[in-house]
């Protein structure tokens, strides 16, 4: 398994769940990856929301994407964890608005831009996990990125 | 108005659960095919060797996301809540008789591993859709 089989993985399944921390409470919700290249995973939300506030608070995070179980394949994880940078670049979150939002019925892009952040996650490991290793976590081969 | 039993009825439905626990500062989240919800809880079971099993041990607290495809970003239901391990018998008997296949894990377990199941059975849990995305604290919250 190599980095760009990693990121192959997350393109194919975009919907991952993005674990952040709330205190000594942790919390999850279900994200939609913007995209992933050799410099991280990235994604987006509005900068009021209480993901954001934790992200500021305390920047680690872990990703798990997951390929549903496709008989014989059993259900396969990608997990990553990993810092996240919040990004408030105006030319970053216009070609966001772009290519993600101008065609849903959302609001203009003066409206919108102002609320919009990307979540970049970078700096971290990532673990491949299918159900034949379900007992042997250290053994998991851990790919740094 | 949202009750516990729409939670309940919608994460049987949806039973791939995204568990977020807490390691030191780091949280960590993966998915488990949640054994079953009823009104005492959401029900689990996972390995003593594994990291999960300590995290939960050192810091019960968890969060767990139910997710349903869909239009419109699809529909989330979250829970937080506290794990607590279960020790009763009539819990194995159940899980073995709904999940044979428990026990060939249990069998090539590593040395010393054993069968750890537990619950989410009190928090607070909530349904997140597309329309409540601007105003999350808002959406109302269900006790359990």
């Amino acid at each position: 398994m190599k980095i760009a089989d990693c990121l192959q993985f997350a393109r194919e399944h975009p919907v991952c769940s993005f674990a952040t921390m709330d205190g000594n409470q942790p919390r999850v919700r279900v994200y939609m990856l913007w995209y992933t290249d050799l410099t991280g995973f990235y994604f987006h939300t509005v900068g009021f929301k209480q993901a954001v506030d934790q992200i500021r608070k305390n920047p680690k995070v872990e990703l798990c994407f997951t390929a549903p179980p496709s008989p014989p394949e059993p259900l396969r994880m990608m997990r990553v964890s990993g810092t996240c940078d919040i990004i408030d670049d105006p030319a970053i979150l216009s070609r966001l608005y772009d290519e993600r939002i101008s065609h849903l019925p959302l609001g203009s892009r003066e409206a919108l831009l102002p609320l919009l952040v990307v979540l970049h996650v970078s700096k971290g490991e990532i673990r491949f996990w299918k159900m034949e290793n379900f007992l042997m976590e250290k053994e998991i081969l851990r790919i740094d990125f | 108005m949202t009750d516990f039993a729409e939670c309940v009825r919608f994460a049987n439905e949806n039973p791939v659960t995204y568990i977020a626990t807490v390691e030191g500062d780091q949280p960590r989240v993966r998915a488990f095919a949640m054994w079953f919800a009823d009104v005492t809880g959401f029900y689990y079971h996972t390995g003593t060797p594994k990291s999960v099993f300590h995290q939960l041990q050192k810091n019960p607290k968890v969060e767990l996301c139910f997710y349903k495809p869909g239009d419109a970003a699809g529909k989330m239901l979250r829970v937080s809540g506290k794990a607590e391990f279960l020790e009763d018998l009539a819990f194995v008997e159940r899980l073995y008789q709904d999940r044979p296949w428990v026990k060939d894990l249990v069998k090539n377990a590593p040395a010393g591993g054993k069968l750890a199941m537990f619950r989410v059975a009190h928090g607070e849990a909530w349904f997140w859709t597309m329309d409540a995305n601007m105003r999350e604290s808002q959406v109302p919250r269900v006790k359990f």
